[in-house]
């Protein structure tokens, strides 16, 4: 009998891309852009995103693993990233 | 934390943890009642060992030993239960 | 829930468990081992250690300042002194730190680092260096190197630390997913039927192995990943839009060390009333003794301290001179906020060195659990394939698989035992040690994990593993004995209590592993082959 998982995820390749790379880049780009709208005192601006990182990680794979179409995790990754991106590209700026 | 005390809270532990792992002879038995009532004695105890170790320690420390106690005792009367049941024993199948 | 998305946790599950199960073996069998390694095995390890140590503190301060007085009063800047057992070493040490600011603005260090026997107070070793040449010539013995094998592979920052961060993190993956497979979870825990089928050895023991300490492997999980990565990716990729990428930036900002006000006064150096004074405050060991500016009026003594109630050690400053407490406070405590006893709390609930032995024993217990949950899923996926009606490879190239599972994780458990022996038979220089111990480590981890392949039958390649690590861990308080002349026996002349006691331990793990070999059948019994009726069955929960 074949494997279930064949039936069972859809773009198994474009998933596991997203579900490791993808979503271990976009907890980077969110846990660095954290500290500059977080508004706590330095030290919790700078400790919280990394206590909350495996947090984050674990919500983001599951979303891209469960989610019905792979086009949409992407672009969830996507938008993350980059508006958290900009955040980082501003607050380098202001400094 | 004074070593009879640590000695008498695994013991408590194991009693809680027998009492709650085979409440379910008596479900066999059709003694639903009964049933209850050891698995009640169980909890019962196993809450009585969290307020001794309040007494020693702060409550985040007691909160995670008492846990820690709890799972380990849980698991091993498990194990030891199903390994000494006869009803267990072999087709190997 | 829908049974495709229930499919959809199984297979994930599945995968997950497939691809780290062997790596989380070794990692979780190593870390219940490593939590005994600050202590107990660091006393085995050392046999200066095994009699109850009391370190003359009014000597060893006079001792400290007739040294100190010998060098350049810039190395008061830093003085660190080490209670036995505490860094690498049995012996007391006392580290003298200078820093300086070179032509081009960095700054530079040089630490003079002093070892004295415990008893005598004897100078017994001097080495000298920048923090990292002094931190490598550090001795390395069974106990440094097993914690630090849990802690990276051996491979490093940032290798190493990724790869045990990441397992975190699947680890993570695999109870989430896991919790919704195994869905009737009050029904299972209470279930364990190891003789009636081996379908049923597994699933049961996933099951009981895996509900019962839940929330000890959801803190595992989680922690390990946390420490795994903080280092390399936390805290630099916080700190980048913070401090610019500082690191060292973001370490003071989380962890303030005190800046003494210097006088210009010479003063000497004074331990003894602070230390008797932490000791009348808390029933915690003391570990280290900061001085701050030491040999200046106005210098700082920091006395730390094991956990006493509370989960984390404290540390005491005083001035240098008088009896007056000016705080207490822990690692994290002065940060404030709601990160400052989060911080706090997971480091002590990742390595369980908060309440004694007692909570050791709890913590090493339910980390073999861990082990087990991994390696009883990679059974069940193996089984299901090999004997199931699912799977894409031959029958014999699962059983391949379950064999190298097999001498992989049994290699594990065979190269830990090996330690023990390196320990007592290695006769190499002291910096040589730690090397030769790994040589001898992953030659026993790679020869146990190749002859599995040489092996066809599985249950005789585990029966040969178990019997091999019974016979491995009786020996160990034989040998212990001919070596150094202790033993069980004499135990209350020598008053060796915690050495007895590891060899005692080792005595009865190699029991257990006899019994455990007596046990397993010769073969692989006859098998109902699970169906596909079964397989709809746990997914329609």
């Amino acid at each position: 009998m074949a494997d279930t998982s064949k039936a069972v995820f859809s773009n198994p390749m474009s998933r596991t891309l997203a579900a490791t790379l993808g979503v271990l880049l976009t907890c980077i780009f969110v846990i660095s852009a954290m500290p500059t709208y977080l508004p706590f005192s330095q030290s919790d601006t700078i400790a919280l995103p990394t206590i909350l990182f495996p947090l984050i990680w674990l919500t983001l794979f599951l979303y891209v693993c469960f989610c019905q179409k792979i086009w949409h995790a992407w672009l969830v990754l996507l938008v993350l990233s980059s508006s958290h991106i900009l955040l980082i590209f501003l607050q380098l700026q202001a400094v | 934390m004074d070593t009879l005390l640590i000695y008498g809270l695994v013991v408590l532990s194991f009693i809680a943890a027998a009492l709650v792992v085979y409440h379910n002879r008596f479900e066999k038995r059709n003694q639903h009642k009964n049933s209850v009532i050891f698995r009640s004695i169980g909890a019962l105890i196993w809450l009585l060992v969290f307020v001794l170790l309040l007494n020693q320690l702060t409550f985040a420390k007691a909160l995670f030993i008492w846990i820690a106690l709890l799972s380990c005792s849980g698991f091993l009367l498990v194990i030891y239960k199903g390994m000494t049941t006869k009803s267990n024993r072999g087709l190997g199948n | 829930m829908k049974q495709e998305t229930t499919k959809k946790f199984y297979v994930l599950h599945s995968w997950i468990g497939v691809l780290a199960a062997n790596l989380m073996f070794v990692i979780c069998f190593t870390g219940a081992v490593s939590v005994f390694g600050k202590d107990e095995l660091k006393i085995w390890a050392n046999p200066i250690m095994h009699e109850p140590l009391n370190v003359d503190i009014e000597r060893l301060e006079a001792v400290i300042q007739k040294d100190f007085e010998t060098l350049d009063p810039s190395y008061g800047k830093e003085v660190s002194i080490f209670m036995p057992g505490v860094r690498r070493t049995g012996y007391v040490s006392a580290r003298f730190q200078k820093e300086w600011e070179d032509e081009n603005g960095t700054i530079q260090n040089h630490v003079i680092n002093l070892e004295y026997d415990p008893r005598s107070l004897e100078l017994v070793n001097r080495v000298e260096g920048d923090r990292n040449e002094v931190f490598a010539m550090d001795r390395t013995d069974m106990s440094d190197f097993i914690t630090h094998f849990h802690a990276d592979l051996h491979l490093g920052n940032p290798v190493g630390l990724l790869i045990t961060g990441t397992l975190g993190l699947t680890l993570l993956a695999s109870l989430a997913t896991g919790l919704f497979v195994h869905r009737k979870i009050l029904k299972e825990m209470f279930v364990f039927r190891p003789f009636r089928s081996l379908h049923l050895l597994w699933t049961d023991t996933h099951k009981a192995l895996g509900i019962w300490p839940l929330l000890f492997h959801i803190n595992i999980a989680f922690t390990g990943a946390f420490l795994g990565l903080a280092v390399v990716i936390l805290f630099p990729a916080t700190a980048y839009v913070t401090f610019d990428g500082d690191l060292d930036k973001v370490v003071e900002t989380i962890l303030p060390e005190p800046k003494p006000v210097l006088t210009g006064e010479a003063t000497p150096i004074e331990i003894t009333n602070h230390y008797n004074q932490v000791q009348s405050l808390t029933d915690g060991d003391v570990v280290q003794i900061i001085l701050f500016a030491a040999g200046d009026s106005g210098s700082e003594v920091v006395v730390i301290t094991r956990p006493d109630q509370n989960m984390v050690g404290s540390f005491y400053s005083f001035n240098a001179t008088g009896d007056t407490l000016k705080e207490e406070y822990t690692t994290f405590g002065r940060m404030g906020g709601a990160a400052g006893p989060v911080l706090e709390t997971l480091f002590p609930l990742h390595f369980g060195n908060f309440g004694g032995l007692f909570v050791r024993c709890l913590w090493a217990v339910l980390g073999l659990a861990s082990g087990v949950l991994a390696l009883s899923g990679m059974m069940i996926w193996i089984e299901r394939r090999a004997y199931g009606p699912v799977g894409n490879l031959s029958k014999g190239q699962y059983e391949k698989i379950s064999r190298f599972s097999v001498s992989f994780c049994g290699g594990m458990v065979l190269a830990n035992i090996s330690l023990f022996y390196s320990q007592l038979l290695l006769s190499v220089p002291d910096q040589a040690l730690g090397y030769w111990i790994g040589v001898v480590f992953f030659a026993t981890w790679a020869v146990a994990s190749v002859y599995g392949f040489f092996v066809r039958n599985e249950y005789k390649l585990a029966k040969q593993l178990f019997y091999c690590a019974a016979l491995g861990c009786a020996f160990i308080p034989v040998l212990n004995g001919l070596v150094h002349g202790l033993h069980v026996l004499n135990v209350f002349e020598y008053k060796h209590y915690v050495a007895a006691g590891v060899d005692l331990t080792l005595l009865l793990c190699g029991l257990l592993f006899a019994y455990l070999g007596k046990k397993l059948p010769e073969e692989r019994p006859g098998h109902k082959q699970s169906t596909t009726e079964e397989l709809n069955a746990v997914l329609a929960g």
